[in-house]
């Protein structure tokens, strides 16, 4: 690529910001002060919403795509031909015919409502690319068509024949194609990555053109809830779905995410899953229905497995004074935790906020989050009065669905004083339904202490996308997992 | 010079001296004709009346009679038409066209001479109480809020003058409506009128939390909105039945009935727009511990009762309207 780094960077900046901000506003505005550095992507582009800067990897907005196209005229200078990784160039050689861009269009008009990329696994035309790319065409197909188009500008129709909500994979066929597609290979699973080697990231960013980022095999990510590799490059919107090869072009993972916080911290999908829903998807009849069915049943084996990892592992215990107060064990979530307000000196506050790396695309939407946070008080100095103030004000200043939406319905509450022996507490379980995921729920539990008249946690759990029975379970695991030290 | 036998006298509306005319014979008339002896300009009002006798052999009563008119008057709300009789007793107004006239006879005895009215002390300690009270809640309100001292004292003058502002911009809207229906000002009346109203809001406030709190009450909590605009439905009335005195009766009947109307419409109003009637989700004014009167159970029950949410929930996906909106 003569140009590739002044367009991107005009283009992602704003995106980047934007994905921020939204990232920021919807942070707990009592818990503001975190830093939140564990900014997750991976949804699909809605036609020019705010959703669509949201999405690093997958398409960038029809908008967005558009925006540079009268200033092209300040060209890049070109880079010297040495310069170019000579391995790049020859990854690019092998794959650009087995490459495609994956576009959904609306069926009434025919332009495009996201793109994403994708790759060839099988010479009948079997394409892999990310769930959250096509996922419209699983959830709306009577709204939406899928389309493909190759290097050279060929152009196809494709059906989805099978998709993977946990890890994020779809596979899709090229309609009416009568030439036998080129392929690429999966690296085979006995062959171990090292850390540091060298692998290429491939796709369409942007929708600008193809294009092949150099990085670096990292591993698998830590505590994240399905195994993701760690890509030391480069991704951008538009490459979600595309295929990240070795040095031989032997495909080793499905670009899919990265993190806005950080630079070049993208991460791919292990392509067993992909080889796995290949085979289970070739002789899968297309779907031409809407498919909540299937994206529910899946939704339930994954809240079925957090709900069961989440019990097995006990919750760990911080102490603030005598309090001691649950989060989750380090190798289920990241916790981080943040000190006292410099405007209010009597108040001694700390601030810890922890959330599983397990959340998925179902649809146009993340769900099957896990996050706690709590905030511990003492204010020895501020009164009884003045302390109940303050923690009721931070109680009832919690976000809460309080009005339906075409998702889910608003949420429901109950609330009662409990005490599992030696602490009381204000506990509250609110819950809303999902409307076309039934027999799912988003829950929030939250426990204030009541003991002490200048002291006090409150925490708040939540759980995304939970059958109603083992929300109920892990409400319970959690309130009882509150304690208070009595005097030795 | 004949004797002055009594006194007739015409008032506006407002009671306002449009006209006086002392009796010196029997029968008298009143109309808007030059030839009557009480002469009134009111367009409501016959030429010719009302003519008004005193019958030699009962010298205590006083009778009307109804003249040619179209409107006729009214005693004691009892309306009478054209060509009847009636007895008028002294004192009594009596209502023709838009016009109350009153008679004084002369054999009436005569009230005391009332005492010049004291400077009302009593008044003035109440006024002074009552927004001492008030600023002293709004101060206390705002030191529970208060992060820190220095800050709060650097609040306060903002606070007293916005409060003296607020008491006073509000106080003064209803002195000046006073002013125009009633002709008296009535500024501090108003004024403390006002404190009374915000004092017994916040206590009704407060109250209901606290109990709410204490018993685990979570339907008074989540309804206090209702109690507290009784409260200012009240302070309401009290203002207007100070403006318009004479019509406290039509007044308290205007406020029940917007409070009867008024309360059943935004509750229902409520229920169609979120499947809900209070906007509180829950509990969440939290007091010392020690306050706490209601027992706690063990979790085991307090989740087997959120069990319902799911039948609750059940229902909002039946019924809940699916809008856009989000939160």
């Amino acid at each position: 690529m003569p140009f590739p780094t002044r367009w991107p960077l005009r283009l992602v900046a704003p995106l980047l910001l934007l994905a921020c901000g939204l990232a920021n506003s919807q942070t707990p505005p009592n818990a503001s002060a975190t830093s939140a550095p564990a900014i997750r992507a991976s949804a699909v582009v809605s036609p020019g919403g705010a959703a669509a800067a949201a999405v690093p990897s997958s398409a960038g907005s029809p908008q967005d795509v558009a925006a540079p196209a009268p200033g092209i005229a300040p060209v890049a200078p070109a880079v010297p031909a040495a310069a170019l990784s000579r391995d790049a160039r020859r990854i690019y050689e092998l794959s650009r015919d087995k490459l495609v861009q994956i576009r959904t269009l609306l069926r009434n008009s025919n332009t495009q409502a996201s793109i994403g990329s994708g790759f060839f696994v099988s010479a009948d035309g079997l394409i892999v690319t990310n769930f959250h790319v096509a996922s419209q065409l699983a959830l709306e197909p009577e709204r939406y068509s899928g389309a493909y188009v190759t290097i050279d500008g060929q152009e196809g129709a494709v059906e989805l024949l099978a998709f993977d909500v946990q890890r994020d994979l779809a596979v899709l066929r090229a309609k009416n194609r009568t030439a036998s597609a080129p392929v690429l290979e999966f690296r085979p699973a006995a062959e171990a990555m090292a850390q540091g080697e060298r692998i290429y990231s491939l796709g369409n960013p942007l929708d600008i053109g193809f294009a092949v980022t150099e990085g670096t095999y990292n591993g698998l990510v830590r505590r994240s809830f399905y195994p993701r590799i760690f890509f030391g490059g480069a991704l951008n919107p538009g490459m979600s779905g595309g295929p990240a090869v070795d040095d031989a072009g032997r495909v080793l993972g499905v670009n899919v995410a990265k993190r806005l916080d950080g630079e070049q911290v993208s991460f791919l999908i292990p392509a067993e899953f992909a080889q796995a829903l290949v085979q289970r998807a070739a002789h899968a009849q297309a779907i031409t229905q809407p498919a909540y069915d299937e994206v529910t049943r899946q939704l339930q084996v994954h809240q079925n497995l957090l709900t069961e990892r989440f019990l097995q592992t006990p919750f760990q215990e911080q102490r603030h004074g005598r309090y001691l107060v649950p989060v989750p064990n380090d190798a289920l979530a990241r916790c981080w935790g943040s000190g006292r307000d410099p405007d209010f000196h009597a108040l001694n506050l700390e601030r810890t906020k922890c959330q599983a790396d397990s959340d998925v695309v179902a649809g146009d939407f993340n769900t099957g989050t896990v996050r706690l946070s709590y905030e511990a008080y003492d204010a020895p100095t501020l009164g009884a009065a003045r302390f109940a103030r303050t923690y009721s004000q931070s109680f009832g200043n919690e976000p809460f669905l309080k009005r339906g939406n075409r998702r889910q319905t608003a949420v429901e509450c109950t609330e009662r004083y409990v005490d599992q022996g030696s602490l009381p507490l204000r506990a509250v379980v609110c819950m809303s339904a999902y409307r076309k995921l039934p027999g799912l729920y988003d829950m929030t539990v939250m426990a204030a202490t009541l003991n002490q008249s200048t002291q006090g946690v409150l925490a708040r759990l939540d759980v995304r996308g939970i059958a109603f029975d083992n929300g109920l379970k892990l409400a319970d695991r959690y309130l009882q997992a509150f304690r208070w030290e009595g005097a030795p | 010079m004949m004797p002055t036998l009594g006194l007739m006298e015409a008032f506006d509306r407002h009671g306002a001296l449009l006209a006086r005319a002392p009796i010196t014979r029997w029968p008298m008339t009143v109309g808007r004709g030059l030839d009557c002896d009480l002469v009134l300009d009111d367009p409501f009002v016959a030429p010719l009346h009302l003519r008004i006798d005193r019958a030699v052999d009962a010298p205590r009563t006083v009778s009307v009679e109804i003249c040619e008119t179209r409107n006729g008057a009214t005693l004691h709300r009892k309306h009478h038409g054209n060509g009847e009789r009636f007895d008028w007793p002294d004192g009594t107004p009596l209502e023709i066209g838009r016009t109350r006239i009153a008679l004084r006879l002369a054999d009436t005895a005569i009230a005391e001479e009332q005492a010049l009215p004291q400077f009302p002390w009593r008044t003035l300690a109440t006024t002074v109480v009552l927004v001492a009270l008030m600023v002293a809640a709004v101060l206390g309100s705002s030191w529970l809020e208060a992060s820190e001292v220095s800050k709060y004292l650097k609040s306060l003058p903002g606070l007293l003058l916005g409060l003296v502002v607020m008491l006073g911009a509000w106080s003064g809207l209803w002195a000046i409506a006073n002013k125009v229906f009633d002709g008296r000002l009535q500024f501090w009346r108003h004024v403390r009128i006002a404190c009374a109203m915000y004092l017994a809001a916040e206590a009704m406030q407060v109250a209901a939390n606290l109990a709410a709190f204490a018993f685990s009450w979570e339907t008074l909590s989540r309804f206090a909105y209702l109690l507290i605009s009784l409260v200012l439905a009240t302070g309401i009335y009290a203002h207007l039945a100070a403006v318009l005195p004479r019509r406290r009766a039509g007044l308290a009947w205007a406020v029940g009935a917007v409070v009867l109307l008024g309360v059943p419409a935004w509750l229902g109003a409520q229920w169609l727009d979120r499947m809900r009637l209070s906007n509180e989700l829950y509990m969440s004014s939290l007091f010392p511990p020690s306050l706490r009167l209601a027992p706690a159970v063990p979790i085991s029950q307090f989740l087997q009762e959120t069990g319902s949410l799911r039948g609750r929930l059940d229902r909002r996906l039946r019924g809940d309207d699916p809008g856009d909106d989000e939160e």
